[in-house]
């Protein structure tokens, strides 16, 4: 039997309120120890899945606060188990105070994603709605927390499962007609076939094309930022950020050769990667600069070349911005238009090839507007994005690969026992999406759908 | 007062289809063996469909010719007409098929019992059975006679308990008017185990004599019959006589629709579990409401009986329904009915209580084989009864017990399916249910299987020896084709034209050309010029492995795969209730099944692939642990 955890389970705090949550057979015992309704009924006498409005105690059993909770019975509640939950006023001491008096009497504290794992093991979610409440809890803007949301209410799990369907009724029409010949069962047309299996293989890309997308919301979408030292790249990421800057800079690598920094702007994460190694100025590391600029920008979905506009632009800005590939969006920053910028720097950059050029003034403010905007069209569009797990993906791809071959023999003539088998090994590989037991139950479908026997 | 009538190494409680080839194996392995059968008479009785082998069905009987068994050899000898079933749709799901006659089948049988050394055959009704203390089996049979065993075999097949419903009459008896074994499932439940009732059915009978064949359709066997068994010489089963097709209609659904107050079926009478892929006419018309007409086949029961099997009209309605709607169908109007079609329900026991060997889990020594273990059909029970029988003999010298892998083929997987997923009506093998169905063939099951039944002491030399000449055959012609160049003359461009393919503009091997989907093996003969001389039964299969090749290699490139799995052993003493990573309903499956192989486990339903991960995690840390 599992024992007894206890967590906080809102937000941040301070907050309105403050969530506590507790998961294990027994835990109503250790609710009757914290809390003390107001209408004096312990747990068992009270009605399950009912707030209760009562009092929170501390270790010395004085109230800590005034607050509501709630009990629910296995197997009706998240986990699967015994849970109770506990809504406090929203401060930290409180919260705190809550979980120590559960921990004396006799819960443990819950390790990460713990109350979601019990879920998952208990049969209340499935692999890809377990993998999306983890994504869920750790996403860190909300962009990707609808994403998340999007996933938990099944929405991949629906179009695996409508997939499967699909091929399902494709393999159990062929061996209704090979397994009942005696049966005038509709006959199975190759064509048809082949339709239904490229319908699958292309349904099945579009999701995994969608990973790809998916993947920049719940990472951040990477925007290489090059320019050097002084040019403000700092500043101008304060700007961006405003009031609200709440991720702090993350250093990637030993060799500090990009520096990460996290930016919300329109409810998206941006990872802005600042290459780090302009820094060091003369000789050798301009070289290592330049080819840490370049493989910077190789990783992001867009490129930033900030310049200071009140300076003279050297051969070492045109070096790095010349590096940039054609196919990514980029644009140009001349920063620094409080102090002036220089005469004749915005032909200067415009020889470079940066279509877009912003001058503005990340001190200021002045002229940012126009960068968020162009910024915010990097979003991906976040319709239709399902996929967020690389190994959802990953089986999607594969499946789709083994419909389109399906497909290419059906055309070709080749007998069904053959190409089906391919249809059937994406089967498989969907099964795995769900966690579903990979054999689909071919027979079944075909008693359903078609009049045989003897 | 009892008594002893003697020792056996093993008796076979039962001599249907599972009965016999529990029985003859053994013996022919060397072991002495009692056939206990309640009436002598029903000896390999065919109380259903007088056939032997359809879709995958034939896959079986192949594969039980192949290891030694006799029903491929009784199916040829009492062959009415042949079929090679699903030609066209590929070759995984070609399915051999003989129209049987049944009396003949029946005296072929019989036959084979009396002439095989060391088997006893005898009537009676097994009443009892119980452990003696020196650890032997002790049955008692109804009367006073009782025999001692090392081994038992039960193949009661329909008759443990069994009743019949024709409409509102109701009997206490066993298929085609043979009497109930009454007396034997108190004793099974004695030892613990769990039965369970299951039903079937089966369709009215009508005199020849009486049916108009100008208005049905006459459906003939095939004109190159390859028969089922693999022989030395190719001596095709004979192919005498017709089947004819008709159809029910929209009066022959309205007096179904009547007749329903009165179907036991419907109105509560029977709660035994019916098979959905063989329903009565009755489940069809309720559940295709939309279907106007139904097929039905008029099959000759035999040589020397105008009695027609009414495939397709399986019902328990009362008899004077059944009279109504035999008259309602094209041809049939003035057909006389000779036995009324009724249902069935029977005793059998759930088969996740059985190994991989057919013996019953915590029961040494005793073994279980067709429909008692949930299975529906002839060959099903053929294909356990030989199973079951050559595990027996094995048990009884100690030595290792046979077991077919699915990779194996069709035995392999009825009977892993049995013991790992269970069933909850009576199990038919399919097609769809074989998942390396383009390996295992009904046309190699021969290579497959064969050498085996030769170390089993069950096939002699000569057939093995006929069957390896082949592969080498076969093995020497692939070569050939695959390094034979044919160069783009008009010989080859214009039979690849007439076939609706492209001409080829450089030379391209045999080999390639067998593989487009418009070629065979043979329409290449005329531009081959270095063909040797083949028989047309390796031609085909130089074709098949050609032409499939690709798909086969991944299918063994599958199993190779899987073995990791079917060869990694659970141990005997796991506690699956105490691993908490397991989700509960899943641990709760397995502590049921207790699989013996991971591979098992991945298979039980209700397992998902994620309990198997967590399953393996534990396995592992169960390993530091020691």
């Amino acid at each position: 039997m599992n024992d007894i955890i206890v967590a906080p389970s809102g937000g941040a705090l301070p907050a309105a309120i403050g969530i506590v949550r507790l998961s294990g057979e027994g835990c109503d015992r250790i609710l009757d120890e914290i809390f003390l309704a107001k209408c004096n009924k312990n747990t068992t006498e009270r009605i399950i899945n009912k707030l209760y409005y009562g009092k929170l105690l501390g270790g010395n059993g004085k109230t800590v606060d005034l607050c509501m909770a709630v009990y629910f019975k296995a197997p009706n509640s998240y986990t699967g188990e015994a849970m109770a939950e506990i809504y406090t006023h929203g401060s930290a001491a409180i919260v705190t105070a809550a979980i120590e008096s559960a921990v004396r009497a006799g819960a443990r504290y819950a390790e990460p994603g713990e109350f979601t794992k019990r879920a998952f093991l208990n049969g209340k979610l499935d692999l890809t709605e377990a993998e999306a409440t983890a994504d869920l809890i750790h996403s860190t803007s909300e962009l990707a927390a609808q994403t998340a949301v999007s996933q938990l209410s099944g929405s991949v799990s629906g179009e695996i499962r409508a997939l499967r369907a699909d091929l399902t009724a494709l393999l159990a029409h062929y061996y209704a007609v090979c397994d009942y010949t005696d049966e005038d069962i509709e006959p199975f047309e190759y064509e048809k076939a082949a339709q239904t299996l490229r319908a699958a293989s292309n349904r099945l890309k579009n999701l995994a094309d969608g990973f790809e997308r998916g993947n920049a919301i719940k990472n951040g979408i990477p925007v290489a930022v090059i320019g050097k030292p002084n040019a403000g790249k700092s500043s101008l990421f304060n700007a961006l950020a405003g009031e609200d800057r709440a991720i702090v800079t993350d250093e990637a690598g030993t060799t500090r050769d990009v520096i990460e920094e996290h930016i919300t702007i329109g409810g998206a994460l941006f990872r802005m990667l600042d290459t780090a190694g302009i820094r060091q100025a003369g000789g050798k590391a301009e070289a290592m600069g330049i080819e840490r600029s370049r493989k910077a920008a190789e990783t992001a979905q867009g490129v930033i070349c900030v310049f200071d506009g009140s300076r003279e632009l050297t051969e070492e800005d045109i070096e790095a911005a010349k590096l940039i590939p054609d196919t990514l969006p980029k644009c140009a920053v001349i920063n620094k238009s409080d102090i002036g910028i220089l005469p004749d720097f915005e032909e200067k950059v415009k020889k470079l090839n940066i279509a877009n050029i912003f001058i503005l003034s990340a001190k200021t403010g002045d002229g940012l507007d126009a960068l968020t905007q162009w910024l915010k069209a990097l979003i991906p569009d976040a319709k239709g994005v399902l996929v967020t797990s690389p190994r959802q993906a990953k089986l999607m791809r594969s499946a789709s690969e083994s419909c389109a071959l399906a497909a290419e023999c059906a055309e070709a003539g080749l007998t069904a026992d053959a190409f089906l088998s391919d249809a059937e090994r994406a089967l498989d590989q969907l099964g795995k999406i769900t966690g579903e037991t990979a054999s689909a139950d071919i027979a079944s479908e075909i008693f359903s759908r078609f009049c045989v026997g003897k | 007062m009892e008594y002893f009538s003697g020792h056996f190494n093993i008796i076979v409680v039962g001599a249907g289809h599972a009965g016999i080839e529990a029985a003859l194996a053994p013996a022919r392995m060397g072991k002495s063996v009692l056939c206990l059968c309640t009436s002598l008479d029903a000896v390999g009785n065919m109380p259903c469909n007088p056939s032997i082998g359809g879709t995958a069905k034939g896959q079986l009987v192949r594969e039980i010719d192949a290891l030694g068994g006799e029903m491929g050899r009784a199916a040829e000898a009492a062959c009415l007409q042949f079929r090679m079933l699903n030609r066209g749709k590929g070759p995984a799901v070609f399915s051999p098929r003989a129209q049987s006659d049944r009396m003949a089948y029946r005296a072929y049988m019989r036959n084979v019992l009396e002439s095989v050394p060391h088997l006893s055959l005898r009537q009676g009704e097994a009443a009892k059975l119980t452990k003696t203390d020196d650890g032997k089996w002790k049955l008692n049979l109804h009367g006073e006679a009782y025999y001692t065993a090392d081994a038992v075999i039960l193949a009661t097949g329909t008759y443990l308990k069994a009743k019949t419903y024709t409409g509102q009459v109701t009997r206490q008896m066993g298929p085609d008017g043979m009497y109930s074994a009454d007396l034997l499932s108190q004793s099974l439940i004695d030892l613990g185990l769990e039965l369970r009732r299951f039903k079937t059915g089966t369709p009215p009978r009508i005199d020849g004599r009486t049916v108009d064949y100008s208005k049905l359709i006459p459906q003939y066997g095939d004109d190159d019959e390859e028969g089922f068994t693999f022989k030395t010489e190719h001596t095709p089963p004979k192919n005498e006589q017709c089947c004819w097709l008709t159809y029910t209609n929209e009066k022959t659904h309205k007096f179904i629709q009547e007749a329903m107050p009165r179907s036991p079926l419907y109105n509560g009478t029977i709660d035994g579990v019916g098979p959905r892929y063989c329903p009565s006419i009755e489940v069809k018309v309720v559940q295709f409401p939309d279907k106007i007409r139904h097929q039905l086949f008029l099959e000759p029961c035999g040589k020397d009986t105008c009695e027609l099997y009414l495939q397709g009209l399986s019902t328990s309605l009362p008899e004077d329904t059944q009279i109504e709607m035999i008259h309602s169908i094209e041809g049939l109007e003035n057909a006389q009915m000779m036995r009324p079609g009724y249902a069935i329900e029977y005793d059998c026991i759930d088969p996740l209580c059985l190994t991989h060997t057919l013996s019953l889990k915590g029961l040494d020594g005793l073994f279980a084989a067709g429909q008692l273990c949930g299975s529906s059909g002839y060959e099903e029970a053929a294909a356990q009864g030989l199973i079951a029988g050559i595990n027996a003999a094995l048990y009884i010298d100690g030595k290792d017990p046979f077991v077919l892998a699915r990779a194996d083929g069709y035995i392999g997987t009825l009977i892993d399916d049995l013991v790992t997923r269970g069933t909850n009506e009576p199990y038919r093998m399919m097609t769809s249910r074989c998942e390396y169905r383009l390996l295992c063939r009904q046309d190699n099951a021969d290579a497959r299987l064969m050498e085996k039944g030769f170390e089993l002491g069950l096939v002699a030399k000569e057939r093995v020896d006929h069957m390896k000449t082949e592969l080498q055959q076969v093995e020497e012609e692939i070569n050939r084709v695959k390094k034979t160049v044919i160069s783009p003359t008009s010989g080859v461009n214009d039979i690849l034209i007439a076939r609706g393919t492209t001409p080829i503009e450089n030379g391209s091997t045999v080999a390639e050309l067998i593989r487009r989907p418009q070629m065979d093996y043979a329409s290449l003969a005329s531009v081959d010029s270095t063909r040797p001389a083949l028989s047309k039964r390796v031609q085909l299969l130089v074709e098949t492995e050609v032409k499939y090749e690709g798909y086969i290699k991944r299918q063994l490139n599958d199993i190779e795969q899987q073995k990791k799995f079917e060869n990694s052993p659970l141990p005997e003493d796991i506690d699956y209730m105490e691993i908490n990573t397991v989700r509960i309903e899943a641990r709760e499956k397995l502590n049921r099944v207790r699989p013996a192989t991971l591979g098992q486990a991945s298979r039980i339903s209700g397992v998902s692939p994620a309990d198997i991960g967590a399953l393996m995690v534990y396995l592992s840390h169960r390993g530091d642990k020691k």
